[in-house]
């Protein structure tokens, strides 16, 4: 009886068990399959744009770091008709552009100096803004260009109201190996807050290709 | 009775202060309400221009360079609304960072032939504004004094700012202190 049941059973179960719970099962292995390839080709493209435009990224903040050649950074101030003296020495430093989202929903404040670049254990002093105003009267650059250059700068200090982004360079001397940046922001309206750290390694100054 | 109209008081100011703050539409920020810093400037075409002219009515005041990114998004939507507001209560005032008239003028024809910007040639008036970047808009009001900052580039032909734009244009609060 038991065996006919069974059997019964069979008749009755055969098409879901060994028919449509195979077809549902293997429907689902293979969507996880695809899935997972899908997650896993994300995850992979993920690392190689975040190692190629170097993003850090929280619930707090946005950072994106993007290196230009000392070509591109010529050309851009080329551009915007820079002599050739200004632009010699533009070319002769690297240039950290930074762009800053802040995510939260409190202050957080950009205070560039107590930001640290550091290379084996070496602080790299930041090219500020007396340092390029020296430079400029050096070649009498004219006011519009001191102007158009301090404005391509990351404000030396400032808040950011929540959901507000800046972005900026920070010039320093050219550097031929890889350097680490530490990023500190105080938070809070009068930052009073906890101040939020982020590093950045293996930060490079892009070379030209020819070079 | 007492306890009771003071909890509605404090509910009914509750309510101003949040209504007035959901009032601005997204990266409006009120300022403390500094005086703008006077200028003269010449426009492209070389005409002068003394800011002292706006006084009695609201300014949009709005600097911006051709190198910057955001200006680049931004400035179509001011030319979308450049004619909305031709000599009305809001004036328009577009103000160029440091930049050559050839810049300037190649720039404008192709993305915002309508406005007619001045040209702050040397920065200084830029940075006596002291902008927390590039682009940066003000809105200045009928007395001169900093009312409102706008975060970054906006799109200004978007309802929500159109909305604000027109309630600056129509506003009467200042009509009988002129």
């Amino acid at each position: 009886m038991s065996l006919n049941l069974y059997n019964l059973n069979i008749k009755y179960k055969l098409p879901i068990h060994n028919f449509l719970i195979p077809v549902i099962m293997k429907k689902i292995i293979r969507r996880v399959l695809i899935c997972s390839l899908g997650l896993f080709a994300t995850a992979l493209q993920a690392k190689e744009q975040a190692q190629d435009k170097m993003i850090y990224q929280d619930d707090d903040v946005y950072l994106r770091f993007i290196q230009l050649t000392p070509h591109q950074i010529g050309s851009f101030y080329e551009g915007r008709e820079f002599k050739k003296a200004a632009v010699d020495k533009l070319t002769a430093s690297c240039y950290v552009t930074v762009i800053i989202k802040n995510r939260s929903d409190d202050f957080l404040w950009i205070d560039i100096a107590k930001w640290e670049f550091i290379q084996n254990g070496r602080k790299i002093i930041q090219q500020d803004r007396t340092y390029w105003n020296k430079q400029w009267d050096e070649i009498n650059l004219k006011q519009a260009h001191r102007s158009t250059f301090n404005w391509t700068l990351m404000p030396a200090e400032r808040n950011l109201y929540p959901h507000e982004d800046v972005g900026g360079r920070i010039p320093i001397p050219m550097q031929t190996k890889p350097f680490t940046v530490v990023l500190n922001f105080p938070t809070g309206e009068n930052k009073q807050g906890k101040t939020k750290t982020v590093k950045m390694e293996n930060v490079i100054c892009k070379l030209d290709d020819n070079k | 009775m007492k306890i009771l109209s003071g909890v509605l008081i404090s509910l009914l100011i509750l309510m101003n202060q949040a209504m007035a703050g959901n009032g601005l539409p997204k990266g409006i920020i009120v300022q403390d309400g500094r005086s703008a810093a006077p200028f003269n400037l010449k426009d492209i075409d070389g005409e002068a221009y003394d800011f002292a002219q706006t006084k009695g009515k609201w300014v949009f005041v709005h600097f911006w360079a051709t190198w910057c990114g955001p200006c680049r998004k931004e400035i179509p939507t001011i030319q979308a609304i450049v004619k909305k507001f031709e000599n009305s209560n809001l004036e328009i005032v577009i103000i160029n960072t440091a930049e050559s008239e050839d810049a300037v003028f190649n720039f404008l024809g192709l993305l915002a032939p309508d406005i007619n910007p001045l040209m702050d040639a040397d920065g200084l008036v830029t940075e006596k504004w002291q902008p927390r970047g590039l682009p940066a808009t003000y809105f200045v009001d009928p007395t001169g004094k900093i009312r409102y900052l706008a975060l970054g580039g906006r799109p200004w032909n978007k309802d929500v700012y159109l909305e604000f734009l027109n309630g600056l244009k129509n506003d009467t609060t200042y009509k009988a202190k002129k």
